[in-house]
């Protein structure tokens, strides 16, 4: 395997996140956000009981909103990670196969204080199976509720979604836009990648667990 | 992609990057030379290893490095103007072209 992700992750935790005299924080060509994780879960996590409570019928339709958001955070943020000068200068060099482009991404992730990603199965093209240890939304939901009877993990879900979609429904290789029309076209195609999680330590689970496969024909 | 200009053998391509600032990419057809380092550290801090590191000018803007990869992005700082902008990034693309072109 040619990704050295001991060496990714050093690198990357090396920049130093740290906001500027403006407050921002300017990283892969990108600005990014650093605020605590239980902030957003609990806005996560009250929007979603929130909304089943007032409309129980469209608890369904709440779960998807915020897979959503961790698709579209994954289009800008791992597509804008993916094409950029850091990216370049510390992955890109590994890189041997488009499957390594999937490795490299979980590599970075994990510097980024989501939790422990691994890729546990990648059939090129058509599945990607992501186990995570210590995944900060189901960790963060077991601090606030007793626990569920379903999966937590809204935005890594979107996420595992959406970065198969970049590497492989479209080619973010190839140093794409990432426009509205660019995320229509490629992630609300028949057949762009979605993703279910099937396993929760939120449910009682020994670890978090995301599949993505292409949607069906 | 709002612009492209050729600065002697660097490409600059400027992106839109937001309403406050634009992106500028700087290319060369290879890799930088070791001694754009010593050069960008008159400007301001640097932080980094060999294979990537990051020039932080307050009040102006940050330049990310890839020098093995000849590549470079320059992110400005939001309170700054944008003809500001584009001259900090034709400096800096100016620099790299007198160190990455051969000398007479």
């Amino acid at each position: 395997m040619s990704i050295d992700e001991r060496a990714i992750v050093e690198a990357v935790s090396g920049l130093g996140f740290a906001a500027n005299e403006e407050g921002l924080i300017p990283a892969f060509g990108l600005y990014l956000t650093r605020h605590f994780s239980d902030y957003y879960n609990r806005i996560s996590y009250a929007f979603l009981h929130d909304y089943i409570r007032q409309a129980p019928e469209l608890g369904e339709d709440a779960r998807e909103l915020l897979q959503e958001a961790g698709r579209v955070c994954a289009f800008n943020t791992f597509g804008g990670i993916m094409t950029s000068v850091e990216w370049d200068a510390v992955v890109r060099p590994m890189i041997e196969t488009r499957e390594d482009w999937v490795r490299g991404m979980v590599a970075v992730v994990n510097a980024l204080g989501w939790g422990r990603w691994s890729v546990h199965a990648l059939q090129g093209g058509e599945r990607l199976v992501v186990r995570i240890a210590d995944s900060y939304e189901a960790t963060g939901f077991l601090r606030d509720y007793p626990g569920s009877d379903e999966p937590r993990c809204f935005l890594a879900t979107g996420g595992v979604a959406g970065l198969m979609n970049l590497v492989y429904q479209g080619d973010v290789t190839a140093r794409p836009v990432f426009s509205e029309e660019y995320y229509v076209e490629v992630f609300r195609d028949a057949r762009s990648f979605r993703a279910h999680e099937t396993l929760c330590i939120a449910r009682g689970d020994a670890c978090c667990e995301i599949v993505a496969e292409r949607g069906g024909d | 992609m709002l612009e492209t200009v050729a600065i002697g053998a660097i490409v600059m391509t400027r992106r839109y990057g937001c309403i406050r600032r634009d992106q500028y990419e700087l290319r060369a057809a290879g890799p930088f030379p070791p001694t754009l380092r010593e050069a960008l550290a008159a400007r301001g801090a640097i932080t980094g290893g060999p294979a990537l590191y990051v020039l932080d000018v307050p009040g102006a803007y940050q330049l990310t490095v890839a020098p093995r990869a000849g590549r470079a992005l320059l992110m400005p700082r939001l309170s700054t103007e944008p003809p500001f902008q584009r001259a900090s990034a034709l400096d800096v693309a100016a620099l790299l072209d007198a160190l990455t072109s051969p000398g007479p």
